[in-house]
């Protein structure tokens, strides 16, 4: 069978195929490496048009983002040596600001006075597989909706993930721990789903829904905290299937106390058996009265 | 949860331990008061260097550093007036420092 050189008419299908493809399509979404093809994570932003992804090389990248279109943030290796820090510590790291779309996945944010990720006035944002340290709030969802918070760990900030004004988001297999005040907030926030959750250890509430209505808060884990799950003013709330423990304060140290008596007979009964035992071989200590 | 776990232990040995000194004072059983007493000590030494290792392998500054060498130097206080036959006439004084620095470690390690 002859197959080559192709007719006009063989070749006729395909160049349909191909200009179709681009009249459908007329833009195609590209990569933007950091730092090889643009030397900060902001200048890659600027450069990048809707539906782009930025890559983002190991190292520490001391910035203020800013993000008003929809793009895709990932890191290119690992989590802990992509780590993204507040070079003004009064501005978040890393803002998205009235946005439809976006993904931020990968990253470590640390160490600002404000948020780690700020989402302001957006809607339709992934946060997934992220780190958040030493900041304010690891996360802060301000007047949003429709935002993912999955599998993302906040800890050592003031609050982990905090919502505000924020409705029909899902936050959903986070690790909201060791916070300074609180691990997830719920503040004026309506009809989220909280679900599969840890918020353990933080200093005061696990979870809190504050003036908050129909939320879902289902299947977490809030153990050690002052509080573990604390509603104020909210109403027409789900709360199913969570786990919670108070921290044991003051009563762990009186039942040690109490452990301790119990301890010490036990004790000297072991020393005297011992002792009687040397007695018993001719090795028996000076015992005086 | 380790640092937790070891406050507690250390914390129900210092009590012993300071239940031990009283009963040691009272001269009944003497001996074995002394060597429960000797091992819960050093038992507890131990178990306060664990905390503070652990402590500041997670974070690190000079002032918790000084915080825990001071911790440590009252219980080689301790030993130094056990030392020059002064536990008796002292002893009661270190036992109730040595318990309200276990409290303040227990109560930053509360599980």
């Amino acid at each position: 069978m002859k197959v080559f050189p192709p007719t006009f008419n063989q070749i006729l299908p395909s160049i349909f195929v191909v200009l179709f493809c681009l009249v459908a399509n007329p833009t195609f979404a590209i990569e933007v490496h950091v730092p090889s093809e643009a030397l900060s994570i902001q200048r890659a932003v600027d450069m990048a048009n809707e539906g782009d992804t930025i890559v983002i090389d190991d190292g520490i990248y001391l910035e203020n983002i800013v993000i008003t279109k929809s793009l895709t943030l990932h890191a290119k290796n690992d989590l802990e040596k992509t780590i993204l820090t507040a070079k003004d510590n009064k501005k978040s790291i890393l803002t998205f600001l009235g946005t439809t779309g976006g993904v931020v996945s990968g990253l470590h944010f640390k160490g600002t006075r404000r948020s780690g990720v700020h989402i302001k006035k957006s809607k339709d944002i992934l946060i997934t597989g992220n780190k958040f340290t030493d900041s304010y709030n690891g996360i802060f969802l301000d007047h949003s909706e429709k935002i993912i918070v999955e599998d993302n760990l906040s800890t050592k900030n003031f609050n982990g993930i905090n919502l505000e004004y924020t409705k029909s988001s899902k936050i959903i297999g986070n690790s909201a721990i060791n916070n300074k005040e609180k691990g997830i907030i719920l503040l004026f926030s309506d009809l989220n789903t909280v679900k599969n959750n840890i918020a353990n250890e933080n200093y005061w509430n696990g979870i809190t829904l504050w003036s908050s209505l129909g939320n879902v808060v289902e299947n977490n884990e809030a153990y050690n905290n002052t509080y573990g799950i604390v509603l104020t003013s909210s109403s027409g709330n789900t709360i199913r299937g969570n786990k919670t423990m108070r921290r044991l304060y003051f009563i762990w140290p009186v039942a040690l106390i109490y452990f301790s008596i119990l301890f010490y007979l036990i004790e000297r009964k072991v020393f005297l058996f011992y002792f009687r035992s040397l007695k018993g071989s001719k090795m028996a200590p000076n015992e005086t009265r | 949860m380790i640092a937790t776990f070891f406050a507690s232990l250390g914390f129900v040995i210092a009590t012993t331990s300071f239940i031990g000194g009283f009963r040691m004072i009272r001269r009944t059983d003497h001996a074995i008061e002394a060597s429960m007493h000797k091992f819960n000590g050093f038992l507890t030494i131990f178990l306060y260097l664990a905390i503070a290792s652990i402590s500041l392998l997670e974070e690190f500054t000079y002032l918790i550093l000084f915080l825990w060498c001071t911790g440590f130097g009252v219980h080689l206080l301790k030993l130094v007036f056990v030392k020059k036959g002064l536990a008796v006439r002292y002893g009661g004084y270190m036992g109730g420092v040595f318990l309200i620095i276990w409290l303040i470690i227990i109560f930053n390690n509360l599980p």
